[in-house]
């Protein structure tokens, strides 16, 4: 699973900096824009049939591909 | 200008002077008019009445030449065809001329391994190297010929569109002696005798640009073949010693010479000029060709097939050159000139090298070209005159100095997210990144959809880290100069961009790379 979602956190953010330092803070960095972030959540949707709205999780939640992990990987269990 | 009086000419005044030679041989020019009109003689007598268009297949071989001019002399037009064509590519232009003769001028044992006669499927014939290499003394029926004149079309250059059949291009003769006229004064006036350098394969037009202002001035041209384009070490110790002048090819294959740093002006001491046409002259290759050759001026050029090779022209100064991007294309030559579309700054060129339109596609050609009359036509223009006129599909502008400016394709324009992009304002941008040499930029499609776009960046040095840290602050210097959602999300670092054979960036494949 945890390869899977790098694997559409790389595709969304175009660099592979994010399997290299998962704990980069996408936003500060600028690999992520709002655009980007809806989309992702659509992705992992697809993905794991997980549906999560933008409204229930925190920007700090979702700052770093590790945590994003982890959130998925909580609500997944 | 009439280019064939003058060859024929120097045929007398310098026979034993090289013309044109390559890694596959040389000749005279004696030897290349009394060749050209021994075959014109051949092509006569197998055709008569039949006045199509003849196929020239091959790629840097001197016999390339002879075949040119004994088209020509015949009073047929020649079309070039390069033996790095596709095979289906090759067997579409056949089957719109019908049953063409195909000229080879390559030996049977290079090229590629297609088989002509067997791409004709029986339409047509071919008259083979060895054969034309072997014609016995014409005689009298030389004089008898009549050679292409006036508005009879001298060569057809096929063009390569991204889909569909290629469109032949039809130059008459009026139109390259137009611009034959012209293109000797450019760098400061070409001088007698000069040596140049071709680069491009003769079935891209960038080659016209060589070829005749050299055999123009009674020069020798040095054809750098398509192997040795692609050996920079071998492609400097060739050129070495040969006493080159004028340089002549698309940007891009400046730029990968320039990779090598024994390009500089040890190594071609006598230059006297870079003549660039056929794709956008980045700042970064200008400038680093400044530096290397102090002596030698640099000349940006721009125009379409369509209106015989190029039509307006400019010097680039190191200023110009440290500038911003794009650099300037110049001032229309006499005889030419430039209207933009008020609607869509669509450059429109107007003038006597506009070509009559596309071979046997009335419908195409009726949809880019049409006739425009003036009564305040500008220099080279006679009064109250009626001139051809052909619309590029090239967006322009003019600079302050009144120079015109390219701005990229009406039509190379992405939608993203709902924004129009153009490709090129973004690759402008880029270049003017400190630390880039030289970058492309592709979409990423999926489905038929732009999902994201793709930087390609070619480092100068190591300003710029092979790293997160150097993708990232690429991105951050191109987001203080456009909008963000213009920034191109992938930035990939490489050591060189594409190359279609014509030595031109390679959009396609960049986009496959994406």
């Amino acid at each position: 699973m945890r390869e899977k979602l790098l694997d559409i956190i790389e595709e969304l953010c175009g660099d592979d900096i994010v399997k290299e330092d998962p704990d980069i803070d996408l936003l500060e960095e600028g690999l992520i824009d709002s655009l980007d972030y809806i989309e992702l959540l659509l992705k992992i949707e697809d993905a794991f049939g997980l549906k999560m709205s933008p409204s229930e999780l925190t920007r700090e939640e979702m700052a770093t591909p590790n945590r994003i992990i982890e959130v998925v990987e909580k609500r997944l269990a | 200008m009439n280019i064939l009086a003058s060859i024929e000419k120097y045929a007398d005044s310098q026979r034993e002077r090289t013309a044109f030679k390559s890694r596959t041989g040389e000749i005279t020019y004696g030897e290349l008019w009394e060749r050209s009109g021994r075959l014109a003689s051949e092509i006569e007598n197998r055709m008569r009445d039949n006045r199509d268009p003849v196929i020239v297949y091959g790629h840097k071989d001197p016999m390339m030449i002879v075949c040119f001019l004994a088209c020509v002399r015949s009073g047929r037009a020649y079309c070039p065809v390069d033996i790095n064509t596709p095979a289906e590519r090759i067997a579409q232009i056949a089957e719109t001329i019908g049953e063409p003769l195909v000229l080879t001028a390559n030996r049977s044992s290079a090229g590629n391994g297609i088989d002509i006669s067997e791409l004709l499927q029986g339409s047509g014939q071919v008259i083979g190297y060895e054969e034309i290499q072997n014609l016995p003394e014409a005689g009298d029926s030389v004089t008898k010929l009549k050679p292409c004149t006036g508005d009879d079309v001298f060569y057809i250059i096929f063009t390569s569109g991204t889909t569909g059949r290629p469109k032949g291009v039809r130059i008459t003769t009026d139109n390259l002696n137009g611009y034959l006229s012209w293109a000797v004064t450019l760098a400061g006036g070409i001088e007698k005798q000069s040596v140049f350098v071709n680069q491009a394969p003769y079935s891209f037009d960038l080659s016209v640009m060589d070829l005749y202002p050299c055999l123009a001035v009674g020069g020798t041209i040095v054809s750098v073949d398509s192997m040795l384009q692609k050996d920079n070490s071998e492609l400097m110790e060739y050129l070495t010693g040969k006493g080159v002048n004028y340089w002549v090819s698309t940007p891009s294959f400046a730029s990968i010479c320039l990779a090598e740093d024994r390009f500089c002006a040890e190594l071609m001491p006598e230059l006297k000029g870079f003549l660039f046409c056929g794709e956008v002259l980045p700042c970064g290759t200008a400038h680093s060709l400044i530096k290397r050759f102090p002596e030698a001026k640099v000349i940006n050029t721009y125009g379409p097939t369509e209106s015989t090779v190029c039509v307006t022209e400019i010097e680039i100064t190191e200023e110009m050159a440290a500038g911003s991007e794009p650099l300037p294309v110049g001032k229309p030559r006499p005889g030419t000139r430039i209207e933009l579309d008020p609607e869509t700054s669509e450059i429109i060129i107007i003038g006597d090298t506009v070509s009559p339109g596309y071979y046997k596609e009335p419908e195409k050609t009726a949809k880019v070209f049409f006739t425009a009359d003036s009564e305040n036509p500008g220099e080279g223009f006679g009064e109250n005159s009626v001139s051809r006129a052909y619309r590029t599909g090239d967006r322009g502008r003019f600079d302050a100095g009144g120079n015109l400016c390219c701005d990229g394709r009406i039509d190379n324009q992405v939608k993203l997210h709902g924004y129009r992009i153009e490709i090129e304002d973004i690759e402008s941008n880029l270049a003017g990144v400190p630390g880039v040499r030289r970058g492309a930029v592709a979409p990423r499609i999926s489905d038929g959809k732009v999902e994201s776009l793709t930087a390609f960046v070619i480092r100068e040095d190591e300003t710029i880290t092979d790293d997160y840290a150097g993708r990232k602050s690429v991105r951050l210097a191109l987001k203080e100069k456009m909008p963000s959602y213009m920034v191109p999300k992938r930035i990939i670092f490489v050591e060189d961009l594409p190359v279609t054979n014509n030595g031109k960036l390679d959009r396609n494949k960049l986009k496959e790379m994406a």
